[in-house]
Parts: structure tokens; C-alpha cells; sequence
């Protein structure tokens, strides 16, 4: 009887050993609230209390469960509970910890009462019995059934589980996780940004959704090519959730989980990549231009120094030696110091790169002419020009006319003064 | 003072904010879309698509008589008459307005027929092709990139700066902000010249908020929406002077699976075949205990009521309604069985009790009995003879937030001290209060947000213009 009321006693401490037990669940990192709720540990609370209960109910109460039919009975309700958790996706792993956790809970309470109630200390006893044969009856029913002979959810269980999910969060690069048929079973928060989707929207959608057609093609391609564990690269066009485009490299890897294919795709958005590229394609084009320009302006340089010596050659020819010729015949000492400091001035031009135009006009121009231009150039007017040369006005003016012949001034707007002003006489 | 300028600033990118968006851009110059999230969409985008309307053109092929006001009775009585009716009634009567303009303006696809959810009187509600919210938000998304609308991701709203006169005229933000970090991001003012729009949805996953609201609500229960939906912008409206509304009607969802997180892909299952063609069963008892078609809140405290673990089950003709079922076997949240005895030895149900209950619920359906919990017996439905079977394990998820702040019925928020709008304030979908009342009915939510986002954005779009500063 006294049994009776200690295991009506942890009845009544129901409440609290499920908060211990789930206080102890969450430091070990194992709350779910879906697989670790109330309803499911009262259920299997009570299969433990109702294993207690049968022990005292057995004729020989001081040894209880001797035969394994005995233990079967008492831990069978136990066995069911691991049975449909098993069909619910949960690990053997997983359903020990949560059961031994429990175990444990109820333990710490009846040892507590130890001291008070002597029978406790044999009732920790039956408790142990009980989950001793408890876990040996599940893991046996647990391996000799095999992992897969009731559907698992997709990935949702085990150790593998656990690492991808760790992996999964830390990558700063989009994973996803595509299933045989085209599935995507996973994917992370990264790949979510990618693609605009919450994880709800591109967990089971087809990963074609997510590229434009030649992308969808290749991808399912290498897909299909792939052996287990080899890897790919592919330069794909992807859609964002407005129905934007962006470029993408994707890396595929094919892995077999649990005996399934599954293909992990490593995306990685190449928006500013390509964005760049195309920036240094841009700049090396204009490098390019640039480098195109300067041979140009290099062979026109060229050319014009070519030119520039022909044309020197040409005028030394043309303008020099006959000026030459003219300072030997001419007889007045004024006449030739003019023809020399024309040629001199010429002559410095040629060599100091032309600071003042060189005129080869000038050369051609009469002694009176030159005199006529001196005073021109002196800003004399046509009267004042008379009365120095002592010149009839039409004289003068038919000088004019044939120095701007000479010049090539003829039908151009240019007044002699001006042109004039910058050239030595 | 401000660092950017637009004519309206829209907070959310769900359907509210941005139906608010499209529409405001239609009138004026610069919009914004601004979200928390790494991703645009929230809760909308992973809903499951459902759309109800009234009198729309696949009831007009089906024959089906209906109404806005008979949407309207519906939403009345499953909201216990908490509803703000004048809001109610506005989302009832532009319900297939709003249907149309997704499919002729956004190009939205539906499935060629209805579903009959619960507590609706009649079958009206249409499901997205891909049977998703995404396959509504996607088309807006690539509208707001057309018409040129920035949404601006990882942006926080940390506040809502007011004017001399009260009126709001800008947002404090955080830029780059991280996903739950508070001290994440940078601070940024961003101003309104028009007005500011409020689209944040509700605070589901908010378990220390929402267990102040409800303390039934503790942590541990599930949730069916995406991370984000947290009551930060909540809290910044009430700050500025909102109305709270009814913020404890907080409804959790009946049919999600035990199997799976969040909203997942078994909680369509159990709306489109699961509950109208199948069972719902106690599993201790093998019995019957609700009418299966009854609204959510009925459904739940049925469920939660004296700890019951719930199956649906249906059978092979029942299960063609479910869309998803493909991906619901692969995950393992929908389990396929060649009989009953098989079914109910694999999920541990009481053999003789359950093949009784299958057997007088057959009765019922092949006689045209009522039935004694109320469920609705189409002609067309029929009775679970035909293997195999198939079931889902139950669990009720927090689901959604009816309360929230109070609107007009131009989308204005409306100051708690004064009654009268707040000037250039708008708010639109989950985040606003009272449209519900006390249960919001399956596929009312997207006409809901549809419908008040788009006048949101239109009105907001209609403010005089402040100068540019």
C-alpha cells in the first residue's frame, strides 16, 4: 500500500518534474515544443507510473518482473511510446535522452523520500528495472527494424541534421539542398536574402522556379551527370521574387544522406561581381582607346616632323638661297642689312620652333616694298607714307596691292597692319 | 533634421501595405515601402492564398447565391458581434471588387474552383494557383518594381515623428537593421509629405506580448507566422496617440499539424479536405466532438477543451480537395493508411470506438441527417468508404491577431483622446482592430488587407502635399 501512495504522490508532482524535465531538456539544447510538449510527456509520465503500479500489483511484490514476460508486460506501454515516437521522427538517440531524462526526474524525487518512506529506496529500484528493460527492448526494437522502414521526415532527425543545420547558419553564402525530384528540402537564411523568399516559401519548391530556363536546364543537367560527391560550377541567371534577374555562380555538389541523393547548391549572388567585371572590362576598353589614340597622335607627330623637315628643306631652298642671292646683288648697304636681319629672323624661326610665323613672303618683297611695310608696320597712314617716300597716294597704293599679292593677302580680310605686327622687317 | 523625403512612406510589405503602396503611387510622385525583414512579404507571402468574396463570378457559375451582406451576417456571428460593423461591412461589399483587380490588374492566378471554408454560409472562398499567399504578393512585388516603388528591406521603424500640429509627418527608422536586434542598424529620419502608412501586421510570435493580452497564451504554444510578427510598430502607434482595439482577441489556428512548424503545409490539408470532407476526432475517445466546418474559435475551444489530441481524418474522395497533400506525405505531417484498423493501431485511437463513429457519421452523410454537432451535409459530400485513409495530427497554433488599432472608414488611425483622426495617418490589415471581432473567418484576412490597403494608399495619396523642406 505503501507503494500505492508513492506513486500517487509523483502523480501529484506530475507538474513538477515535467518542469524539471524540461528545464534539464532545454540545457541540453533538446526543447522542441512539437516533440517536447506536455501532452506527450504526461502520456508517457503515466506509462512509467502505470509500470510502478503493476509492480506492486505482482503476487510476489519483493521480486517483481522476474521473467522477461513479466518485464514485458510492465515496460510495454513504455515501448509503445518509443514505438510512436519513432514513427514521429524522432532518433533512438533523441527518444533515450528524453527518456532517461525522465526517469532520472522521478528518481531524484523518490530518493528524496527515502528517508521518510523506507519503501522508496525499493521502488527507485523497480524504476530502474523498468528503464533498463525499457531501453534495451527499444533499442533492440530500434535497430532490428531498421531506419528506414517508416518514412523519416525529410532530414529532420539525427546528427546529420544537427551539423548541416549548424553549417547551414553560419554560411555567408546561399545554401540550398535540392531533393530528387527538384525539391528544395532546405535552405538558409542567406539563400532566402538571395531569392526574397522566406524559408517557408522556398522549402519545397522546385529549385527551377528559382533560375530562368537555360539556368533550370544546365542545373538539372549537371544534376543528373553528377556521381556522388563530385562537384560543379555553373554561371547561372537567377529570379529574384519580383521577377528581377540577377546573375548567379553556383557550385553543386551531389551527397547521399541516408541512403537519398541529394544535390547541395552553393549560390552565390554576382550582381556586384559581374557589376565590376563589367566596370574593368569597361576601363580596359578605354586603356585600350586610349593606347590607339596615342599611336595615332605618335604617327601623326611623326608625320609632321617629316613634314616639318621637307617643308624646312623646301623653304631653305625656296626663300633663303634666293634671299641670299638678293643680299649679294643688292648694292645699298640699308637694303641688305634688311634682307639679312628678313633671313635672320627666318633663319632663328627655323630653329627655335617657329614662336613667329615664318613668312617666305617677305622674302619676295622689293626694297621699296619692305620700306613701305616698315612704315605700315610703324602705323604710319597712307599720306604720312607719301610724304616720308616722297611717293605720289596712287604709288603707294599700287604697293600695297602688290605686297598683299605677295603675302597672299589678296581677297582675305586681313589688314596689312595687322599682319604685319608681328613679323620682323 | 530629415535625412530623405517622400509623398508617402508605407511600413509593411505584406498585402496591405503593399496594395497601399500601388495605389498610392497611382497619385503621387515618390512612395516607399519600408520592412523589417530580410525579405519582402511577411506573413502574407506564406499564407496559404485563401480569398473569400461575395457574389463572385466562380459562385455565379456555380450557382451559388450570395451576398455581401450574407458574408457580412457570417462574419458578425463568428466575431460574436465584436466586429466594428462599418468596417466589416466595407471589406464584405468590396470583397469582389478586390478580387477582380487582382486578377485583371495584377494578373493573379486562381484554381477554377471554390473551397467552402468554416463558418462561412456558403462556399466563396477562391484559392491562389499555388496555393500561397506569395501567389498574390509576387505580382504586387513586380508591380511596385514597374511602377517604380522602393522597398527597402532590414528597415525598422523605431518611431512615428509627429508635427507642431500632431499630425505625423515622418518615421524614425533603423537601416540595416537585424532581425530581432534592437541595437542593430542605423538611425534614420524619413519624411512623409503626404502621409504615413501603417501595414505591420500582427503580433503572433510575440509570446511575451501577446501573453500579456492573453495570459493563455504562454510561450510554449506554437505559432503559424514567420518570425517578424512581433509587436514592436504596435507599441510605436500607441505611442503616438492610436486606439488599442480589442488586442486579447488573439485566434489560433485549429487545423495546424503537430508535425511540422508554423503554418507549414498540413494546416491547408486540414481547411480544404481534412475538415469540410473528412473527421475530426478525439484521439483518446475515437469520437466525434465538434462539427468540423465550425469557425475557428468554436474549433479550438473544442480542441483545447478537456486536453484533447485531435486527428482529422479523410478518405480517398475527400483528400482530391487537398492541394497540398503531395508535399504533406513527403514531410511525413499527412500519414496514408490502407483501412481504419491500420490507421487507428499506427495513431493508437481505440479501434470499436472509431469504426462506430465512421460508420453513423456515413449514416449521416448517405441519409442527409442533421448532424448533432451542426455540420453542415452538402448533397455532394460523401461518406468515408472509399481507402485509403489519410490523417493529420492536430495541434492549435497562434494564428492571428483580431485586435489592433482603430481605423475610420477612410483608413484613418484614430487618436485614443480625441476620437478624430490623427492627421496623415493611415492604417491597414492585421495591424488594425475590430474588423473580426472575436474570430476572423478562414480567407477573410486577404480581402481584408486587400481592400483597406488600398484605400489607405488612395486617401494617403490625396493629402495636400506639405513643401519641401
Amino acid at each position: 500500500m505503501e507503494t500505492n501512495r508513492l506513486v500517487q504522490q509523483l502523480r501529484e508532482w506530475e507538474k513538477d518534474i515535467f518542469e524539471e524535465w524540461l528545464r534539464r531538456m532545454r540545457a541540453s539544447g533538446c526543447v522542441n515544443s512539437r516533440i517536447t510538449n506536455r501532452e506527450d510527456f504526461s502520456r508517457r509520465f503515466a506509462g512509467v507510473m502505470a509500470a510502478l503500479d503493476a509492480c506492486d500489483q505482482e503476487p510476489q511484490s519483493s521480486r517483481p518482473a522476474q521473467s522477461d514476460d513479466d518485464r514485458q508486460c510492465l515496460a510495454e506501454p513504455l515501448i509503445d511510446e518509443a514505438r510512436f515516437g519513432r514513427e514521429r521522427g524522432m532518433d533512438l538517440e533523441f527518444f533515450l535522452g528524453y527518456f532517461k531524462t525522465l526517469i532520472s526526474c522521478i528518481e531524484k524525487r523518490l530518493i528524496g523520500m527515502t528517508e521518510a518512506l523506507p519503501r522508496a529506496a525499493e521502488l527507485v529500484l523497480k524504476l530502474r528495472q523498468v528503464a533498463d528493460f525499457t531501453e534495451l527492448t527499444v533499442i533492440a526494437g530500434w535497430r532490428a527494424a531498421g531506419p528506414d522502414r517508416t518514412p523519416r521526415r525529410t532530414l529532420n532527425s539525427g546528427t546529420s541534421d544537427k551539423l548541416l543545420g549548424a553549417i547551414f547558419m553560419s554560411v555567408g553564402e546561399g545554401i540550398l539542398l535540392v531533393d530528387e525530384d527538384g525539391e528544395i528540402v532546405r535552405a538558409n537564411q542567406h539563400a532566402c536574402e538571395i531569392y526574397g523568399l522566406q524559408e517557408q516559401n522556398i522549402v519545397g519548391a522546385d529549385i527551377r522556379s528559382l533560375l530562368d530556363e537555360a539556368g533550370a536546364g544546365l542545373l538539372m543537367r549537371y544534376c543528373a551527370e553528377m556521381a556522388e560527391g563530385q562537384r560543379r560550377h555553373a554561371e547561372v541567371t537567377c529570379l529574384y521574387v519580383d521577377g528581377k534577374t540577377f546573375p548567379a555562380a553556383v557550385t553543386v555538389t551531389r551527397s547521399d544522406l541516408d541512403g537519398r541523393k541529394y544535390w547541395s547548391l552553393i549560390v552565390r549572388d554576382d550582381t556586384q561581381q559581374k557589376a565590376m567585371e563589367k566596370q574593368l572590362r569597361e576601363d580596359k576598353q578605354q586603356v585600350e582607346d586610349m593606347n590607339r589614340t596615342l599611336k595615332t597622335v605618335m604617327k601623326s607627330i611623326e608625320q609632321d616632323r617629316r613634314d616639318f623637315e621637307s617643308r624646312v628643306a623646301a623653304k631653305i631652298k625656296t626663300s633663303l638661297l634666293p634671299g641670299l642671292k638678293k643680299i649679294d646683288a643688292a648694292a645699298e648697304a640699308s637694303v641688305r642689312k634688311s634682307y639679312l636681319a628678313i633671313l635672320e629672323e627666318q633663319l632663328v624661326s627655323l630653329t627655335a620652333g617657329f614662336e613667329k610665323e615664318l613668312d617666305p613672303g617677305l622674302l619676295k618683297l622689293s626694297r621699296t616694298e619692305i620700306e613701305v611695310c616698315r612704315l605700315i608696320q610703324a602705323g604710319s597712314s597712307g599720306k604720312e607714307i607719301c610724304d616720308a617716300m616722297k611717293l605720289s597716294f596712287e604709288t603707294v597704293q599700287t604697293h600695297r596691292r602688290n605686297i598683299r599679292r605677295k603675302l597672299g593677302l589678296n581677297g582675305e580680310k586681313m589688314n596689312l597692319h595687322a599682319f604685319l605686327m608681328n613679323r620682323v622687317l | 533634421m530629415w535625412n530623405e523625403e517622400y509623398d508617402v512612406v508605407v511600413i509593411g510589405s505584406g498585402f496591405a501595405g503593399l496594395a497601399a503602396a500601388i495605389e498610392a503611387r497611382k497619385l503621387c510622385s515618390s512612395v516607399i515601402v519600408l520592412e523589417k525583414m530580410a525579405v519582402p512579404g511577411g506573413n502574407s507571402t506564406i499564407s496559404g492564398g485563401l480569398f473569400a468574396a461575395a457574389g463572385s463570378p466562380l459562385q455565379a457559375r456555380d450557382n451559388i447565391a450570395d451576398s455581401p451582406e450574407l458574408m457580412l451576417a457570417d462574419m458578425l456571428a463568428a466575431g460574436r458581434n465584436y466586429n466594428h460593423r462599418e468596417l466589416a461591412r466595407i471589406v464584405a461589399e468590396r470583397s469582389t471588387g478586390t478580387l477582380l483587380w487582382t486578377i485583371d490588374d495584377l494578373g493573379v492566378k486562381y484554381k477554377p474552383e471554390l473551397s467552402h471554408l468554416g463558418g462561412h454560409s456558403v462556399p466563396r472562398t477562391y484559392n491562389t494557383a499555388n496555393t500561397s499567399g506569395a501567389g498574390i504578393i509576387r505580382p504586387m512585388l513586380v508591380r511596385c518594381r514597374e511602377m517604380d516603388i522602393p522597398i527597402r528591406l532590414k528597415t525598422f521603424l523605431a518611431g512615428l515623428i509627429a508635427d507642431e500640429n500632431g499630425d505625423v509627418e515622418g518615421v524614425e527608422v533603423r537601416e540595416d537593421y537585424i532581425f530581432p536586434n534592437r541595437e542593430s542598424g542605423v538611425g534614420k529620419r524619413i519624411r512623409a509629405k503626404q502621409a504615413v502608412i501603417l501595414a505591420t501586421g500582427g503580433f503572433s510570435q510575440d509570446k511575451e506580448f501577446r501573453a500579456v493580452q492573453n495570459p493563455m497564451l504562454t510561450e510554449d504554444i506554437e505559432c503559424t507566422n514567420h518570425r517578424g510578427a512581433t509587436a514592436e510598430s504596435l507599441i510605436c502607434a500607441l505611442a503616438a496617440g492610436a486606439t488599442p482595439v480589442q488586442l486579447s482577441m488573439i485566434q489560433l489556428g485549429p487545423w495546424a499539424s503537430r508535425d511540422e512548424e508554423g503554418f507549414g503545409v498540413g494546416s491547408m490539408f486540414s481547411m480544404l479536405a481534412g475538415f469540410p470532407y473528412g473527421i475530426l476526432i478525439d484521439l483518446h475517445t475515437g469520437e466525434r466532438f465538434v462539427n468540423e466546418q465550425a469557425d475557428r474559435k468554436l474549433l479550438v475551444d473544442a480542441m483545447l477543451s478537456s486536453g484533447r489530441e485531435s486527428i482529422a481524418i479523410v478518405d480517398e474522395m475527400g483528400v482530391r480537395h487537398a492541394s497540398t497533400l503531395e508535399q504533406c506525405l513527403k514531410r511525413g505531417v499527412v500519414r496514408k493508411y490502407n483501412s481504419i484498423e491500420e490507421l487507428a493501431v499506427a495513431n493508437q485511437v481505440p479501434l470499436a470506438p472509431l469504426q462506430a463513429t465512421v460508420a453513423s457519421y456515413n449514416t449521416l452523410v448517405e441519409q442527409g441527417r442533421d448532424d448533432r454537432f451542426g455540420k453542415p451535409i452538402p448533397r455532394d459530400l460523401q461518406p468515408l468508404t472509399h481507402p485509403p485513409f489519410f490523417c493529420i495530427r492536430l495541434i492549435s497554433k497562434v494564428h492571428h491577431c483580431m485586435g489592433g488599432i482603430r481605423i475610420n472608414a477612410k483608413a484613418q488611425v484614430i487618436r485614443m483622446a480625441s476620437h478624430q483622426p490623427i492627421g496623415r495617418f493611415y492604417a491597414a490589415g492585421e495591424i488594425v482592430g475590430g474588423v473580426h471581432g472575436a474570430s476572423r473567418l478562414g480567407s477573410n484576412a486577404i480581402p481584408e488587407c486587400l481592400v483597406f490597403g488600398r484605400i489607405a494608399g488612395a486617401n494617403a495619396a490625396s493629402e495636400t502635399p506639405r513643401s519641401s523642406i
